[in-house]
């Protein structure tokens, strides 16, 4: 059957799991769109193990076993750590490469970048400066003379992009798939300077290379990095193809061994997983490195859902757990991406969802340095919390337990008691003392630096795309977003600020929200002069239109490929364009109906312009060089099952008895005061909790200090005011 | 504060110290106090003979302490001694010059890369003792004999590490280079 | 000079003048040893998470005007290759807070702004908020370089300017006769470029009109400039805006306040590093630079001539853990474009120590107040003179930058921080020239990728790195070629590598040089080239290898021209690197009507169809007693076909044999024989140094038996005093003895 049903009745769940560096989140969605959560511990060695194991604790929970679960899910989405695994460790395939004679060093040489995923001051350390650990093996890569010509702002004026300037000298590709069998490569890429703009020569060695390994009886795939990440910048490029030469086979096999595991337990579907950018894809497609990062992005999904429910144009998704605290945009409902991230201190060709991170999260260290500067993070607590558990340094929840905001009583839900005296002292002793201050102003003032901090990052995310706080409504998920809600909305002005009674694993839920979704993206260049003339813009148009019309064609086909229903599809459409001179250029999504409509040039500039003057002042515009586009995109979209959220009758604003638990004195901002406890479960559509309160939860605490209040809405989502 | 452990330290010497390793030293904010002193405890374990380092200024050589005459000298781990600190060590080694193509394309590669003759010549000092290459300069003819650095070693152990020399005295922080090469004349 | 002497009085409404705020800031820093006589935390003290809070705030500004405004550029270097920076700055022109990217040019801005004060420009035209100035002149606001531009926005409170909203990038073309990024042959500051003092060019955060015409009219890449130009102001602006915020949310005695503090807090910071990691003493060092004019023209008869430059830093580290750099005895200014100005000179001192001895610290000029230096006048750090040229100090600027550098990981190596010492070594490289295509379009451009990213030197432990590190900033990058390619039309890469066997020989080598060799493709109706850069293969950038290795290669440029390359394309045959052009050509496989080996600058080339540029840049020092490595690391670069093998046999004396194609294995036996004979060579072949002296003394000094550049530039040093002593003293020359 095909995996993107439509019908949710069909089968009752859609079973979202996210397989985190520790634990493994399951989101068990019902019928009516209500759902359970389940856990199991992440088991890297044997992900189908953690994968029941986790389906099955969230079954529990409706008094069922996993296989119950499994015989009547309509959907099982799993984000999987077997691509990260194999990057991180190098346990990848044996890779052979393929270059343009003269460029054999790319791999190691990658562009000169030394300084990737550090911070400041380690960039700023010289001798801090090293190459990432190859990919691959130098002795494995062999250059064969070949040239293509990229093309220039000068267009028609010298030669055209994608003229053949030395003809590919077919021997070398003989002799290097021979050398590279010799060495026995499991898989071989190739790629060439400027193939993004024509691909012919690197398609002619494929033809050759596997000609030759067919005639040595050996199978070996061909990779290029055409078909990999069809886009400028050969650095980036070569770290894609790359990626998906080692750890893309590395990586299916691991979820094909999850999907055999979820079906011998009575699943009859196929196990999709999450690409990079949003959307599921299922563990057939062909890209699949194009997964490599995809826990971080589901809460992000989820925000999107959230957003079309509620209507928003504009949300700010902060996602604060254990280690980081994460940010990102949804605009008009749509999720942003960013396409040349730096990951794992690779800088890959490779759309992903445009995330910021900030490298300071509920479990990390808060110290003082011999300047008496206080520093937070990057140390990391992770699952062992803090003092107040089974960490020897002071964390920021020590902060919040000692602050009184935590109940050391009712942490998971009582499952594990915090020592707050220990936490206490360590703020006392860490802190206070040699600042000369008292414990509560210490406690008060690192929260006020860790809340800057988050504040900085959220709203240098939404400067950066030139846009106004006030139009943002802030989505706050992630174990520790509720109870820091408070701090780093402090002073934002924005529309609204908003979380959800299942914060906590938001991220799992975004899974089970992912959109069936390709998207294809194609190098392109044409000059727009100011003064072109009409009958070039029709030319130019159609040019357009053609590359469209191109993408929808390889869309439509692996989407069949992959079992879907083609007659769904829904494309959108988008450009990157730039003023002549430029290097960069600037993602343009293009509100057009069909590739067709792309032939009005005059809209695409318009569209570019609108873009532009919304990041920049006007005094950074330049159209007097006219305009370059560089690159074209679609993306395909198939319905599949959704969650849905649930619209709750609203009850009246004062919560039932049942949902007072009892009061607390908790220190907030240097003052005591009497914070009331509600539990989370029993508080209903439409109530109004006044502060100082607090909201508890199994999985996370609510904050809301004097003077603020909680509104629960018909969606059971709680706005923070 | 933070120590680091001297056997860490044996291996920054001997060379075979791991990336990991060293990654840490870098990273050491603030860097471990006591270093300087495990540092000459690993290197006085190094040498054969007893004289009191007070400095390593290269790979192989050493400011010494001579108890018996109360000089400052520099000294070779091979137990060589090339005279009083204050003038350039370099006057007191053996001294091989390369001054032609040939010679100098031998100690640079590819041939493209190699210094020209008659702009520079290529003088390499060596120890008289054990022929280690002390020091290597590249500079044209009649230029004088670099003095890669004198110590104010005074200053240096009490506003530095916080540990007078019991024989401290203004003239230790004088440049004597002129002088050996004068008695030359 | 008005307005300063106006400043120095102390009335009211002289207080808010910068000319005051100068004259302060110097009386007290001077008197106290503290930036701005601040011995107490006042701010910090009083509330520690709020002056935490507030340097957060300036910090992320300026992290977040790089990371969007750069993508305005036109040009990779400012983009993405850290030839850029934006910095917010003090009234007086100290840096508090920077973004990332060649964060030591930030060295430079209280030059421009003392400048600016110093010749009224207070009094006229006077600043307002937001209006834009900008300058790339070395001798008016300290650029390194005229290719170097700055940009400065006032930000104004309570009648004030309290900061300056700082921005400088590397601009592609300077519109100067030799085209380019870096004049390489001028004679005066007039064949330099377009070189402009702090002008205003702009009010409320936009240009002028006329201003975006004089890039267009004055430098052969003017779109490129104007989007440089643009991508600097788009940053101040946003950090304009944010510093109103951060004082409305403040206010404005204390935004003032704490950035003293900040800036103090991290001299502070620096102060201990160089206790704590360096040794006091006397450091000399030696570098020496080419300029080779002789012939180039017969215009200007007072610039034709060969000579070498003496770049000569005797530093000290005195008990109070400053630095102090002399540098009398440095050639004298000249008729060539490798002058610079004490502005330059103070950026490319702090190139290294800024980062080395202040990533542990708040990043900012509080460093600058530990490191001084001397430079007479007459030098060729302080001509003054206006007229003299510096289109491109900084090739052999750089070198200082070495110097300071090396001193630092010396004396960490002396304190038994052995983790942080290298042979620190930074040669940059890149082409320039002009074009013009088919139809009569003019084009000037800047081929950068060698300067993104160069080797690191050998450890004192390990082995450098290829292609790591780019000294002046903390972002190497080499960019893609297919970018470069589109700004060059004509010209194509048929390599970009590693030169095998380029590096810097010791006990550990540097990580291996580049090469790259670009194909002249329809070069239309003309194609120039030539090289700009520091390192010149010529003569070492530093005159000491340390601790008896060899000093790093320096760069070369080879030009093929009128080549068969068709021929050879057809048989599958194109060089990758510079050594394997010369070997082909070598072997008689390319032919070529002319092979011009540049191991100096290579000077305006006209190229033709199927000629072949080529160059081998960025390698870099050894470390230690080539005899002393471990075979097992010969054999290993053996094996990844990084080294010749006859070669380190005389090198290392380690000898391989190759047990299969191209894979080798010591012979122990033989490399124990061979080690045994190189020692005796050493032996056999040298002399006690006196010997050595009094022949030395006897035959080429005393004759002054040296190349006339040589002995011209022992002249120019000596024509400062405290040399001719040195010079004189060293060699016990006559008095009577003429130089």
């Amino acid at each position: 059957m095909s995996t993107v049903s439509t019908e949710i009745n069909k089968k009752k769940y859609i079973l979202a799991l996210d397989a985190g560096g520790t634990m493994t989140d399951t989101v068990l969605v019902q019928e009516d769109g209500s759902f359970k959560v389940g856990k199991s511990l992440t088991n890297r060695k044997d992900e189908p193990k953690s994968y029941l194991e986790s389906v099955d604790d969230a079954a529990k929970v409706i008094g069922k076993n996993s296989s119950e679960i499994h015989e009547n899910t309509s959907v099982a989405i799993y984000a999987g750590t077997g691509m990260l695994n194999t990057l991180l460790t190098g346990s990848g395939s044996e890779a052979g490469l393929i270059v343009t004679k003269g460029f054999e060093d790319i791999a190691i040489i990658e562009g000169g970048l030394s300084y990737l995923g550090q911070p400041q001051q380690d960039m700023l350390h010289n001798q801090l400066h090293e190459h990432t650990q190859p990919l691959m093996d130098r002795k494995n890569v062999y250059g064969v003379l070949e040239r293509v010509c990229g093309g220039t702002p000068y267009m028609d004026k010298h030669v055209a992009a994608g003229e053949i300037l030395i003809p590919l000298y077919e021997p070398h590709v003989i002799e290097a798939t021979n050398k590279l069998l010799d060495s026995g490569v499991e898989v071989i890429g190739i790629l060439f300077i400027n193939c993004y703009i024509n691909p012919i020569h690197e398609q002619r060695a494929k033809e050759i290379a596997e000609k030759v390994i067919t005639e040595r009886g050996v199978d070996v795939p061909v990779v290029l990095s055409y078909d990999t990440a069809p886009v400028m910048k050969e650095n980036n490029r070569l770290k894609s193809l790359l990626l998906q030469c080692t750890s893309a086979e590395h990586a299916r096999r691991s979820l094909l061994s999850v999907e055999q595991a979820a079906k011998k337990d009575g699943y009859d579907g196929q196990l999709l997983t999450l690409l990079s950018y949003g959307g599921a894809v299922n563990i057939s497609y062909p890209r699949l490195y194009e997964t490599v990062i995809s826990g971080p992005i589901g809460g992000m999904m989820g925000g999107q859902i959230l957003s079309k429910k509620l209507d928003l144009d504009k949300v700010l998704c902060c996602d604060m757990g254990g280690t980081s605290f994460d940010v990102g945009l949804i605009l008009d409902q749509q999720i942003p991406i960013r396409k040349d991230p730096e990951f794992a201190k690779h800088r890959l060709a490779l759309p992903m969802v445009a995330l910021d991170s900030v490298g300071s999260g509920a479990g990390s260290d808060v110290w003082l340095d011999k300047y008496d500067r206080l520093h937070v993070g990057p140390g990391s607590a992770g699952s062992d919390v803090g003092i107040c558990f089974r960490y020897d340094k002071l964390t920021v929840t020590d902060v919040n337990v000692a602050m009184g905001y935590v109940d050391p009583e009712y942490f998971l839900g009582g499952k594990v008691t915090l020592d707050r005296d220990k936490a206490y002292k360590a703020l006392e002793e860490g802190i206070a003392k040699p600042l000369g201050i008292s414990v509560y102003e210490a406690g008060k003032g690192i929260l006020e630096v860790v809340n800057t901090q988050m504040k900085e990052a959220a709203a240098t995310m939404i400067l950066a795309k030139g846009y106004n706080p006030a139009e943002f409504t802030v989505l706050v998920y992630g174990g520790a977003g509720p109870v820091h809600m408070w701090g780093f909305t402090e002073g934002l002005d924005v529309a609204d600020i908003i979380t959800i009674p299942y914060a906590a694993a938001f991220s799992a839920f975004g899974a089970a929200c992912a959109e069936y979704m390709h998207r294809y993206h194609k190098g392109f260049v044409t000059a727009i002069p100011l003064d072109e003339t009409e009958k070039r813009k029709q030319a130019i148009g159609n040019q357009i239109t053609e590359c469209f019309d191109e993408l929808e064609a390889k869309a439509r086909q692996e989407l069949a490929d992959e079992g879907a229903d083609i007659s769904q599809i829904s494309f959108t459409y988008g450009m990157y364009a730039r003023y002549i001179g430029q290097l960069e250029s600037f993602d343009t999504a293009l509100d057009i109906k069909n590739s067709g409509d792309a032939k009005d040039v005059d809209y695409l500039i318009e569209s570019f312009e609108n873009m532009y003057t919304k990041i920049y002042p006007e005094g950074a515009r330049f159209p007097d060089g006219g305009y370059a586009i560089t690159e074209l995109y679609i993306k395909a979209v198939i319905p599949k099952a959704m969650p849905v959220l649930k619209k709750h009758t609203l009850c009246d604003a004062k919560p039932n008895k049942s949902a007072y638990v009892h009061s607390r004195q908790v220190n907030h901002k240097g003052e005591f005061h009497d914070f009331k406890v509600w539990q989370m479960s029993e508080l209903k559509a439409g109530n109004v909790i006044y502060g100082p309160s607090i909201i508890r939860d199994p999985m996370t605490t609510l904050v809301i200090p004097p003077e603020k209040r909680i509104e629960i809405d018909e969606y059971m989502v709680l706005h923070y005011r | 504060m933070a120590q680091v452990k001297k056997q860490i330290v044996e291996q920054l010497v001997s060379g075979d110290i791991s990336r990991d390793e060293s990654r840490n030293l870098l990273k050491m904010d603030p860097k471990d106090p006591e270093r300087f002193w495990t540092y000459l405890e690993v290197l006085q374990e190094r040498v054969s003979w007893k004289d009191k380092i007070l400095l390593r200024i290269s790979d192989h050589l050493y400011v010494v302490k001579k108890e018996e005459t109360g000089e400052r000298l520099v000294k070779c781990d091979c137990g060589h001694e090339l005279g009083d600190y204050r003038a350039n060590w370099k006057t007191s080694t053996n001294i091989r010059i390369r001054e032609t193509k040939e010679q100098i394309n031998k100690v640079y590669y590819p041939e493209s890369a190699a210094p020209e003759p008659e702009w520079n010549e290529v003088r390499e000092f060596f120890c008289p003792t054990c022929s280690s290459q002390l020091a290597v300069e590249v500079v044209p003819p009649g230029y004088p004999l670099i003095f890669e650095f004198l110590p104010d070693l005074d200053r240096f152990y009490r506003d530095f590490l916080g540990r007078p020399l019991d024989d401290e005295n203004d003239s230790w922080y004088e440049n004597h280079t002129d002088n050996r090469t004068g008695q030359w004349l | 000079m008005v307005a300063a002497l106006k400043g120095t009085t102390g009335t009211d409404s002289n207080k808010k003048t910068i000319a005051y705020k100068i004259s302060k800031r110097d009386e007290l820093t001077e008197s106290t040893g503290h930036y701005w006589g601040i011995k107490e935390f006042t701010l910090k003290r009083a509330d520690p998470m709020k002056f935490e809070r507030f340097y957060s705030r300036l910090q992320s500004a300026c992290m977040a005007a790089r990371e969007i405004s750069r993508y305005v550029a036109a040009s990779p270097g400012g983009r993405e290759m850290g030839e850029a920076v934006w910095g917010l700055a003090t009234a007086e022109g100290d840096s508090v807070a920077l973004s990332e990217g060649f964060v030591s040019h930030s060295a430079a801005f209280p030059y421009g702004i003392k400048f600016m004060i110093e010749n009224g420009y207070e009094d006229n035209p006077g600043f307002n908020d937001a209006d834009v100035y900008v300058s790339d002149d070395g001798f008016s606001c300290g650029a390194p370089h005229p290719g170097d531009t700055y940009t400065y926005v006032p930000i104004v409170r309570d009648g004030q300017v309290v900061s300056w909203a700082c921005a400088v990038n590397h601009i592609m073309e300077v519109g100067a006769p030799q085209a380019g990024s870096w004049a390489m042959f001028a004679v005066d500051t007039f064949m330099d470029g377009f070189v402009c003092p702090p002008t205003r060019t702009g009010e409320n955060l936009k240009q002028y009109a006329w201003w975006d015409e004089m890039w267009k009219r004055r430098t052969r890449a003017g779109t490129m400039n104007i989007l440089d130009d643009k991508m600097r102001l788009a940053g101040c602006a946003m950090i304009l805006k944010s510093v109103h915020e951060i004082i409305d949310e403040f206010g404005v005695d204390y935004y003032i306040q704490a950035s003293k503090e900040v800036i103090e807090e991290s001299r502070r910071v620096v102060k201990d590093n160089i206790n704590n990691w360096m040794v006091p003493g006397t450091y000399e060092q030696s570098s020496f630079r080419t300029c080779l004019y002789k012939g180039l023209q017969k215009i200007w008869a007072h610039a034709d001539k060969d000579s070498l430059i003496h770049i000569y830093m005797k530093s000290t580290i005195d008990g109070d853990g400053r630095i102090h750099a002399d540098m009398e005895g440095s050639s004298k200014w000249d008729y060539h474009a490798f002058n610079a100005f004490p502005g330059g000179h103070k950026v490319a001192m702090m190139m290294g120590l800024a980062g080395a001895l202040g990533y542990n610290s708040k990043f900012t000029s509080g460093g600058n107040y530990m490191v001084s230096s001397n430079l007479p006048e007459g030098c060729i750090y302080n001509p003054g003179t206006h007229v003299a040229a510096h289109g491109n100090g900084w090739a052999q600027m750089l070198m200082v930058t070495l110097q300071g550098y090396n001193m630092l990981t010396r004396a960490q190596f002396m304190r038994g921080y052995m983790e942080e010492s290298f042979a620190v070594c930074g040669p940059w490289d890149a082409m320039q020239g002009e074009g013009v295509l088919d139809d009569g379009t003019p084009y000037g451009y800047t081929q950068f990728e060698l300067l993104g990213a160069s080797a690191q030197g050998a450890y004192a432990y390990r082995d450098g790195e290829s292609a790591v590190w780019f000294v002046a900033s903390q972002l190497c990058n080499m960019g893609n070629s297919e970018e470069f390619e589109q700004l060059v039309p004509p010209l194509f890469h048929l390599g970009r590598k590693l030169e095998p066997g380029y590096c810097g020989y010791g006990k550990f080598r540097s990580g291996m040089g580049l090469s790259t060799v670009q194909w002249v493709n329809e070069p239309g109706q003309r194609l120039t080239a030539s090289r700009a850069g520091s390192s010149c293969a010529i003569i070492p950038e530093l005159a000491v290898g340390l601790m008896g290795a060899y000093p790093t290669p320096g760069a070369t440029v080879a030009v093929a021209q009128q080549t068969n390359l068709q021929e050879l394309f057809k048989k599958g045959i194109s060089p990758s690197t510079l050594n394997e052009l010369v070997e082909l050509h070598e072997e008689g496989t390319l032919k070529a009507e002319t092979l011009k080996i540049w191991k100096s600058d290579a000077q305006d080339t006209k190229l033709e169809q199927d000629d072949l540029w080529c160059q081998q840049a960025g390698s870099g020092g050894g470390w230690g007693d080539p005899l002393e490595r471990d075979p097992a690391l010969v054999e290993k670069d053996a094996n990844d076909g990084m080294i010749n093998i006859s070669f380190v046999e005389e090198m290392h004396g380690v000898v391989l044999i190759e047990v299969s194609k191209a894979i080798y294995k010591v012979d122990i036996a033989a490399t124990q024989e061979k080690r045994k004979e190189l020692r005796e060579q050493r032996k056999s072949e040298s002399i006690p140094f006196k010997d050595w002296y009094l022949k030395h003394r006897e035959e080429r000094v005393l004759k002054m038996d040296m190349l006339e550049p040589i002995v011209e530039m022992l002249r120019s040093a000596t024509s400062f005093s405290a040399y001719n002593k040195h010079y004189r003293g060293f060699w016990h020359l006559p008095n009577d003895f003429e130089i």
